[in-house]
């Protein structure tokens, strides 16, 4: 059932559309990320629901009850910010009782009590009279984790939280939010810019566009049935191919320069005009020179990157834009060396509004 | 690294035989030995004089002597002067941090344009200069000013606010009031908002918001305002003048009259010490009181 619901949200600035008559359904417990490029409207959505902003037109409701209009304060959300907003007059004990302080009939023994296993949960046991100005980093956010989750909000909001950490400190803390949901099973929105974030944590993901949602979907989902060139693009690695869809003798074949395609089944008329996504995962390379390789397309090794486990080859064709292909294990070869390309698996997907 | 005193050799050896690092303490050594020249030599002078005896044909006499300052601090009849003085100061400072604190902040946190507008009109009584500002509330205070004007209209009866202490608080609040602002308003402003939304987000109302996190954030900017407003009002000698009455005469005005009229220059000087000396240990007090809030902000 869904606890967090998002009911054609829509928000002006004069002129300018920041979020584009958005609907959303967040069941309680669920991880949801909300990720797009920058100016895609991810905050100003994570806004409205704090409270921070007013929507221009819709409804926000929790558990059947709508919060449009209520002040920040009322709305039982705990967030955590982008540069973390810890106040830098108080101690780590002062900033995570802060919201203890205004909720009915705690006393000050059930504060102090809320505090530590606050604390303990986010490994910072005994920092209780540190000063948060002296705290690294990694110590800084687990602070800002705990005063938001001490409060046992309704729902949890991350403004992009990791985004300003080292990669190193910011894995780590991916895996301590993780914990943290498992534990804690707070409903939580969380935005990102970041990919990688957001298909580690979340049940779904909701990948935001020019103020609008482009797909809500499972991490996998995602990757394996995005909706369009946008989200094929933007989340994973995608050689986004245009050309034409050709049907003859009852077969229909993608063709675009030397490469020809058979597709499977017949294609509607309305998605003739689709791109063909290829992932690179999905494009076999063999020597030019080898000849029993039934391949589709030939080219050069334009540019090889070693990532981990993975290689992954720029490979320049003859007259179309460069294909991206990896392969797990080191690199097989060497910059210009001619190859030849054979497709795997692919698909024509719907063409994102420019 | 040490400072390079004037009198040393060293500040004399060629640029090139000295690092880079003394070089950046040269460059500090202008701007010092201008303060050190305008400031400190006039004020170490008076300090001098000020333990000289009273010889009315030449600046100062010959001999060493405690007198003045015993004549200052144990005569309750100068020593009033200094009361008034600190009073005086006490009420203006605080007026003016109680007036100048919603003005900074409203400064602090509204739009660019509008601020702009609003520094304009808080800068604008600093360019006409005191003692214009000074005449302007004269003609509004005085017996067939604009105050009593509006006055005799509405209640049919005349104030008598020129020549009170009144009209003196009044005046100098008006002069004072862009020193409070000015510091108050980049405190304000230097405050993070997201800390004011993570208040609201943790349940504390606008008001909570504001006594938690940015009133305490802002003290930094209250501190300045205040030492600001009460050095200048510990110091000043024109408004008084010319708005108060015969009993509002501030201690500089006493030290002027001291000085030019009756040519006491050592008395003037043990004034004017002292003066210093009480400006110093209250703000040393003052920043000490409120150093919890001052490191708070770094």
């Amino acid at each position: 059932m869904s606890f967090l619901n998002l009911n054609g949200i829509r928000k002006e600035y004069g002129d300018v559309t920041a979020v584009d008559d958005i609907s959303l359904e967040v069941t309680e417990g669920e991880f949801l990320s909300i990720l797009g490029p920058s100016g895609s409207g991810k905050t100003t959505t994570l806004n409205l629901i704090a409270g921070f902003e007013e929507a221009t037109t819709g409804d926000i409701t929790v558990d059947g009850t709508s919060i449009i209009g209520l002040p920040p304060e009322d709305r039982d959300m705990g967030m955590i910010f982008q540069d973390l907003a810890l106040f830098p007059h108080m101690t780590v004990a002062e900033n995570v009782s802060f919201g203890l302080q205004y909720q009915q009939g705690l006393s000050e023994a059930e504060i102090e009590t809320k505090v530590a296993d606050a604390l303990d949960m986010v490994e910072l046991p005994g920092y209780q009279d540190r000063n948060i100005n002296n705290l690294s980093g990694g110590e800084q956010q687990r602070v800002a984790l705990a005063r938001a989750v001490v409060i046992e909000p309704a729902v949890l909001l991350y403004d992009e939280p990791l985004s300003d950490l080292d990669r190193q400190l910011r894995e780590s803390m991916r895996r301590e939010i993780q914990d943290l949901h498992d534990e804690l099973e707070i409903t939580s929105i969380y935005v990102t810019h970041n990919q990688r974030e957001a298909l580690t944590l979340s049940d779904r993901i909701a990948v935001m566009r020019d103020g609008e949602i482009a797909q809500v979907a499972t991490p996998n989902e995602l990757y394996e049935e995005p909706a369009d060139s946008f989200v094929a693009d933007f989340v994973g690695d995608a050689n986004l191919l245009e050309g034409a869809v050709i049907a003859s003798d009852g077969e229909t074949w993608f063709e675009s320069g030397a490469l020809s395609l058979k597709l499977n089944g017949a294609i509607p008329e309305a998605d003739r005009n689709d791109m063909l996504l290829v992932r690179p995962e999905d494009l076999r390379l063999a020597p030019a020179n080898e000849g029993d390789v039934v391949s589709d397309v030939q080219g050069r090794i334009a540019n090889i990157d070693h990532l981990e486990s993975l290689s992954q080859y720029s490979i320049q064709l003859d007259d179309a834009p460069d294909l991206l292909v990896s392969e797990l294990g080191s690199p097989r070869f060497q910059t210009g060396d001619a190859v030849q390309i054979s497709f795997v698996d692919y698909e024509l997907i719907g063409r994102a509004d420019e | 690294m040490s400072w390079v005193p004037l009198t040393s050799t060293r500040a004399w050896t060629p640029l090139a035989r000295v690092t880079n690092l003394e070089r950046g303490h040269l460059l500090i050594l202008a701007p010092i030995s201008f303060v050190a020249l305008l400031l400190l030599l006039p004020l170490g002078y008076l300090a001098v004089i000020s333990f000289r005896e009273f010889n009315p044909n030449v600046i100062h006499g010959t001999g060493v002597t405690l007198k003045n300052y015993g004549q200052l601090l144990l005569d309750p009849f100068y020593r009033s002067y200094i009361l008034y003085t600190l009073r005086l100061a006490t009420i203006v400072s605080v007026l003016c941090l109680l007036l100048g604190y919603p003005v900074g902040f409203l400064l602090g946190r509204t739009s660019a344009r509008k601020r702009a507008v609003l520094l304009f009109l808080v800068v604008l009584p600093l360019m006409a200069g005191l003692v214009i500002r000074t005449f302007g509330w004269l003609r509004i205070f005085g017996a067939e000013g604009l105050l009593n004007q509006l006055w005799l209209v509405l209640f049919g009866s005349k104030l008598q606010i020129l020549g009170t202490t009144k009209a003196v608080i009044i005046g100098m609040v008006g002069v004072y009031l862009p020193f409070v602002v000015m510091p108050v308003y980049s405190s304000v402003e230097s405050i993070d908002r997201t800390l004011e939304f993570a208040a609201r987000n943790l349940g504390a109302s606008k008001v909570q918001a504001f006594y938690k996190i940015t009133l305490p954030l802002s003290i930094p900017g209250i501190v300045l305002g205040s030492i600001f407003t009460f050095t200048l009002s510990m110091s000043s000698v024109i408004t008084p003048k010319l708005l108060g009455g015969r009993n509002d005469v501030t201690i500089g005005a006493l030290i002027y009259d001291v000085a030019l009229a009756n040519s006491n220059w050592p008395f003037a000087s043990a004034m004017a010490v002292t003066v210093v000396v009480i400006n110093f240990l209250l703000i040393f007090g003052y920043l000490h009181i409120s150093r919890g809030g001052m490191e708070a902000e770094q």
